[in-house]
């Protein structure tokens, strides 16, 4: 079982093997794609995609957002970082994805958001890197020594840029960050009982979004705190992404592990909302892809009827997942049996 | 003495609260905003108080000329935020940008020029009889375009508005 341990628990030979998965995979060409993109491209514009797919049955003009703004948040991104982990460990063997605890600022800015890991952070407007591995380019008298040979710098994609340019961009702009342990905790332990809403409509909303009577400083608050890049519809552009989505992953599993243990006998669906429910939000069931037996686009199996409107010129860039099984929701109820490797997270300072 | 607080935080999210309270006894909101642009359009202000109480458009003027506000968003930076009177047919309007679209999040922050707190400068600039009981407020707009056609999350990139699509609300599926 792949374990993903707290970037601030990584040695550094880990750290390096992640980096060195980053960058394999940053220039590991697309398998279909235009010349120039990558496989790591290919993730970043799939997750600019997943905005707005047209999907069979919608009425014209109508698009869903498979992995934003309602509960498939939670399972669409543990699928999509899923791939992607398993992208990188076909790049270094046995890599898993680190999580950013965010509620351990002291370690995430000594450790993490340092030239040696994922590069500083910038206070101001969106500024270029100028330190670090995810520069492009890097100079070769700065290139650690497991740099692959032909690679030369983190490139951003010019058709994924988003306006900042093909260097990696970040601007943090005085938002409040980050959370208090005690409210990551309670957010951990959230339980919300109305009659007919399903507590996991609460916990997705503060998880995602935020809550000023548990925390404002969840998930889209990250993004705004690290801005540039990360704040744009292709945010996977900065690595950073990945260990904020896998600390997003890391609390929605601790929910599950809490809901199941104070729940005896219960099992991982009775801890998501039944598929007829509706929204306490806005009064419709949730939509397609985000209920528990739904299919998640891209992961249809081929499926007919399926598009996404975006710039024509970014739809070479998205991955084929036709040929690969559908995947539901229902399947992305349990790290450990997500697939037959799973996953596990160990506590933070639990090496 | 005991101070009161200088700030206050709020914020806009799906399902949450529409209408932020100005009757407090800050001299500054920091608003987070959840899609500005996609989810929330812009704040506009909410009284019971009329042209009769006080609250002709030109004191709206004065007031949206002794607020100023800031965005605070990872795609642009801090940028100042427009705070405007609209003229129409109903009557004056005071309204408050909020920024380039995201998909995520922005915050603004607002505050009185005059170091006054917002009750007070509400109550000095839009009330003739302080006696009387009124509600002021701000009220999310919600948004009714779809610039998650296309976004790429470049201000001012992508999308299109629906203004008259069934619902009026954000878009057709979330």
């Amino acid at each position: 079982m792949d374990v993903r341990k707290s970037a601030v628990d990584l040695s550094a030979g880990e750290r390096d093997r992640f980096l060195e998965a980053l960058i394999r995979l940053k220039h590991r060409p697309a398998p279909g794609g235009p010349a120039g993109a990558s496989v790591y491209d290919q993730f970043v514009a799939l997750h600019g995609a997943v905005f707005a797919v047209l999907a069979p049955g919608l009425p014209p003009g109508d698009t869903i957002n498979f992995g934003h703004w309602n509960i498939g948040f939670c399972a669409w991104h543990r699928k999509y970082l899923r791939e992607f982990e398993q992208a990188l460990q076909a790049e270094v063997a046995g890599v898993t994805l680190p999580y950013w605890d965010w509620a351990d600022h002291v370690g995430a800015v000594g450790t993490l958001f340092v030239a040696e890991f994922l590069g500083a952070l910038h206070v101001g407007a969106p500024t270029p890197l100028t330190g670090g591995v995810l520069r492009n380019p890097v100079p070769p008298a700065e290139r650690p020594a497991w740099w692959p040979a032909g690679a030369e710098g983190f490139p951003i994609h010019p058709l994924l840029e988003s306006g900042f340019g093909t260097v990696l961009a970040r601007g943090s702009v005085g938002v409040g960050w980050p959370p208090t342990a005690a409210g990551v905790q309670q957010l951990e332990q959230l339980m919300i009982q109305q009659p007919g809403v399903h507590p996991f409509w609460y916990f997705w909303l503060v998880l995602e979004q935020g809550h000023q009577q548990v925390t404002s400083r969840t998930h889209n608050r990250g993004h705004n705190f690290i801005g540039g890049h990360m704040s744009t519809g292709f945010s996977p552009n900065d690595p950073v992404f990945w260990l904020h989505h896998a600390n997003v992953d890391r609390l929605w599993a601790n929910w599950q592990a809490q809901r199941l243990a104070n729940v005896p006998g219960s099992t991982p669906q009775d801890h998501y909302p039944p598929p007829g429910e509706v929204s306490p939000l806005d009064g419709d069931p949730a939509p397609l892809g985000h209920r528990l037996d739904d299919q998640m686009w891209p992961w249809v199996g081929g499926a007919p009827g399926f598009d996404v409107e975006i710039d024509p010129a970014v739809k070479p860039l998205l991955p084929d997942f036709s040929g690969a099984p559908a995947v539901t929701v229902r399947e992305m109820l349990q790290t450990e049996t997500i697939d037959p490797q799973g996953y596990r997270y160990a506590a933070p300072g639990q090496p | 003495m005991i101070e009161s607080p200088v700030s206050a935080s709020t914020a806009l999210f799906k399902g949450g609260p529409t209408l932020i309270d100005l009757l407090v006894d800050v001299t500054e909101l920091r608003i987070t905003v959840t899609g500005p642009r996609m989810l929330f359009e812009r704040l506009e202000l909410v009284t019971t108080l009329s042209a009769l109480d006080g609250c002709t458009v030109q004191q709206l003027r004065e007031l949206a000329g002794s607020l100023e506000g800031t965005i605070h968003c990872g795609l642009v930076g801090v940028q100042h935020a427009g705070i405007q009177v609209e003229t129409l047919r109903s009557g004056g309007s005071l309204q408050i940008d909020l920024g380039p679209p995201s998909m995520y999040q922005s915050e603004l922050v607002l505050r009185t020029r005059t170091g006054e707190t917002f009750r007070a400068l509400i109550q000095r600039l839009l009330v003739s009889d302080r006696s009387r009981p009124f509600v002021a407020g701000l009220h999310a707009v919600t948004a009714s375009g779809h610039l998650e056609h296309g976004h790429s999350g470049t201000p001012g990139h992508g999308g299109h508005q629906h203004a008259g699509h069934a619902g009026g609300a954000e878009h057709g599926r979330p």
